[in-house]
């Protein structure tokens, strides 16, 4: 980033800080695909990811004076957005408070059963739909094992960077990685026996050497 | 190292993280036990779904919705702003009563001369300086009054922050202590939630004072 860009995105920083309408208006139109994105991966739906944006560029306007000019301000945001969406995260996720540890719980296994996506077992389960699939499950997933894997798996976070920002061990981050990973694993693999058993074996998966 | 173990290492090995030793003992016990052969292709499945994985295009009209949801924030912060500069310090505020002060004190102590010669006039004139004093002491102390709330705001935002982060540790523990030993109501910590404690800092604090 050059040193130009960076003055001139301080002073689009200031100007927000300072309640600067038309600047502010340039700073949502650049970022707030960005924050989309964000919030989309943390919530897994439109409408809460809708809600979510909005919140965060609320949120924003008071985080300003935490923003040092020196410093790139799409990372600086990207910070602040990440923050707050993991901090929603973890609120939404206690009220809705469903705790499985270790063992795979009965109800997380009737969640991904119910699951509304790719419900209809003669279409075939594209890609999207698997992906779309485990997006959902995610948040059935103990909080602490679905922020993990949103972090590594759809922010692409490097596992030192997770740990600065979970305040946890390297060690603690990998392994909620892996057994978070590995609870979806089961899940997608049980999902794809039911559907073997609706569809007999002949379901695309099963060319890809996938287990009935 | 049993299958739990491996299973441990699954994502490191499916990653290609792991050190050449543990790398060769993983792949070994993979090809010899099923269970944990079926559980690396499901997680190497996984994996590969979340590199398919794609975010939605945003609702057209969300930089409205962005705008729309801001704009009290905004103008609550371009409000705060402009009284800020206008506004005396608290240090010019308290410096400029001290001087009142003083000025008082000295009229008080050294009246002048011809107050003793004529009673009435320094009567009037004691009583004039006096309700002066009065209206520039309420005038000052608005200021300061208005000085000290944004002091106290400043003061509290820092402490709802040190708030939340305390509040954030305690749920920790508790849900800790709720996984390892059920779910038992005496064992909470009795403080209040981040909900009742202290919400995310908005606007309408600055509106209230």
């Amino acid at each position: 980033m050059s040193e130009a860009s960076i003055r001139e995105d301080g002073e689009l920083a200031r100007r927000c800080s300072g309640g600067d309408e038309e600047a502010w208006r340039v700073l949502v139109g650049r970022f707030q695909k960005k924050v989309w994105h964000v919030a989309y991966q943390f919530t897994g739906r439109a409408d809460e990811a809708e809600e979510l944006t909005q919140e965060i560029f609320l949120h924003l306007l008071s985080a300003f004076r935490t923003f040092d000019a020196s410093g790139s301000l799409p990372a600086w945001l990207q910070r602040v957005a990440r923050n707050y969406a993991i901090d929603h995260y973890r609120k939404r996720r206690r009220e809705r408070s469903m705790v499985v540890d270790g063992e795979e719980s009965e109800e997380l296994v009737a969640v991904a059963r119910d699951t509304t996506v790719g419900n209809d077992p003669h279409r075939a389960l594209e890609e999207k739909d698997l992906a779309a699939f485990l997006r959902q499950v995610i948040d059935r997933l103990p909080s602490e094992l679905g922020q993990a894997v949103i972090l590594r798996d759809l922010q692409g976070m490097s596992y030192e960077e997770m740990a600065t920002i979970l305040e946890i061990p390297l060690g603690t981050v990998k392994s909620r990685i892996n057994r978070g990973r590995l609870e979806l694993a089961k899940l997608l693999k049980r999902r794809r026996a039911e559907w073997s058993a609706v569809l007999g074996e002949t379901g695309p998966w099963n060319k890809k050497g996938g287990e009935a | 190292m049993n299958c739990r173990r491996h299973q441990e290492l699954l994502s490191d090995y499916l990653e290609e993280t792991l050190p050449p030793p543990l790398r060769r003992e993983v792949e070994n016990h993979v090809r010899t036990c099923e269970q944990c052969r079926n559980l690396a292709e499901s997680l190497n499945e996984v994996l590969s779904l979340f590199g398919s994985f794609q975010t939605p295009e945003p609702p057209s009209n969300l930089t409205e919705l962005i705008l729309e949801r801001t704009r009290p924030a905004l103008r609550a912060i371009r409000e705060a702003s402009a009284d800020l500069e206008t506004e005396p310090s608290l240090w010019r505020s308290f410096g400029s009563g001290l001087a009142a002060a003083a000025v008082l004190a000295m009229v008080l102590l050294f009246r002048p001369p011809e107050f003793l010669a004529g009673w009435s006039r320094g009567v009037s004139q004691t009583a004039h300086q006096g309700y002066s004093l009065g209206v520039r002491t309420y005038h000052r102390t608005a200021r300061w009054i208005e000085d000290l709330n944004v002091l106290r705001m400043t003061v509290g935002v820092a402490f709802e922050n040190r708030l939340d982060r305390l509040n954030e540790r305690l749920r920790d523990l508790e849900e800790l202590r709720r996984r390892s030993g059920g779910d038992d109501e005496s064992s909470r910590s009795g403080l209040p939630t981040q909900s009742e404690v202290a919400g995310p800092v908005t606007f309408e604090t600055r509106s209230l004072s």
